[in-house]
């Protein structure tokens, strides 16, 4: 009884956050492409800016969260620390998926070309490839040992995560240096209010998805469980 | 106000909106499929946990 009113009370939580969750993105929106000034030099395909940069946050963010909840697993082999490694890992390679593709789009009118193996493109590739092969692995492996699998991979993956973010500042790379931060060129107040909006309505939306996908697979190990009691049961009988 | 928007920024904002809807129907769709085993489960445990207890029952009798 009290567990149905514990988990009712969580689902009615859930849906206020999604409620909230989309008067953030429908704002985000509003902000992207209706107020925020048009770029002079690129137009308005410069307003992709608002979805891509704020994708590529949440994304690392998410695979900052695997690295941790793999750590954790590791050390302490709980299963909700596993769930939280899949369910970061998962919405992460969805945020990383938008970022190559709302890239290119960008590039195409404004670079004049689709792609370039310039260091920021190329090893945002091979973070999405390795967390590709993280949830395949996932998906695939019948070894009871998979979980600990995936950690290990984590951890290589997370390495990836920050060669990805200091790229720019590495090498001469064809992607833009950071307009924000020290050494940037800064924004107009208006597209830093809308890069603000979206990058808190990405996150909280990030956020959403990352928890209902862990409650999810929460589920999905109880009912193993059962199952597993359940054979146990009938193999002891 | 009537904004000019580029093929480009509009297939991107599609696309955007199309990956996070197939996902958020993906998570439906494995919701309702774990719910239905879950009651498949609570199916086949509660004839075999009521046929364990009378027997019990009828002993303390």
């Amino acid at each position: 009884m009290s567990s149905g009113l514990a988990f009712s009370r969580m689902n009615n939580k859930l849906v206020f956050f999604s409620a909230l969750v989309l008067m953030l993105l429908v704002y985000g929106f509003r902000q992207a492409i209706f107020i925020a000034p048009t770029e002079l030099t690129m137009g308005n395909i410069q307003r992709i800016f608002y979805y891509h940069v704020p994708s590529a946050f949440v994304a690392f963010t998410c695979f900052f969260a695997n690295l941790i909840a793999s750590l954790w697993y590791l050390k302490s082999r709980r299963l909700s620390a596993d769930a939280w490694a899949l369910a970061t890992a998962e919405v992460g390679v969805i945020f990383c998926t938008i970022v190559l593709v709302t890239g290119p789009l960008w590039a195409r009118p404004v670079w004049g070309i689709w792609w370039t193996w310039d260091a920021r493109l190329t090893s945002t590739l091979l973070l999405w490839l390795i967390y590709v092969s993280y949830l395949l692995l996932r998906r695939f492996s019948t070894s009871g040992q998979t979980p600990v699998l995936a950690a290990v991979l984590a951890i290589f993956g997370s390495v990836d995560v920050v060669f990805v973010y200091m790229s720019i500042r590495w090498f001469r790379t064809q992607h833009p240096q950071p307009v924000m931060g020290p050494g940037g060129g800064g924004l107009d107040p208006r597209m830093g209010y809308a890069l603000l909006a979206n990058f808190i309505a990405f996150a909280a939306y990030g956020a959403l998805l990352v928890t209902l996908r862990r409650n999810l697979e929460l589920r999905r190990q109880r009912i193993e469980e059962r199952h597993a009691m359940g054979a146990l049961a009938g193999a002891s009988r | 106000m009537m904004l000019f928007l580029p093929r480009n920024l509009i297939l991107a904002y599609a696309f955007t909106w199309l990956v996070h809807l197939c996902y958020l129907a993906f998570l439906a769709l494995r919701s309702r499929r774990l719910r239905r085993e879950e009651a498949e489960l609570d199916r086949m445990q509660t004839p075999r946990e009521a046929k364990r207890e009378v027997p019990a029952q009828n002993r303390g009798a």
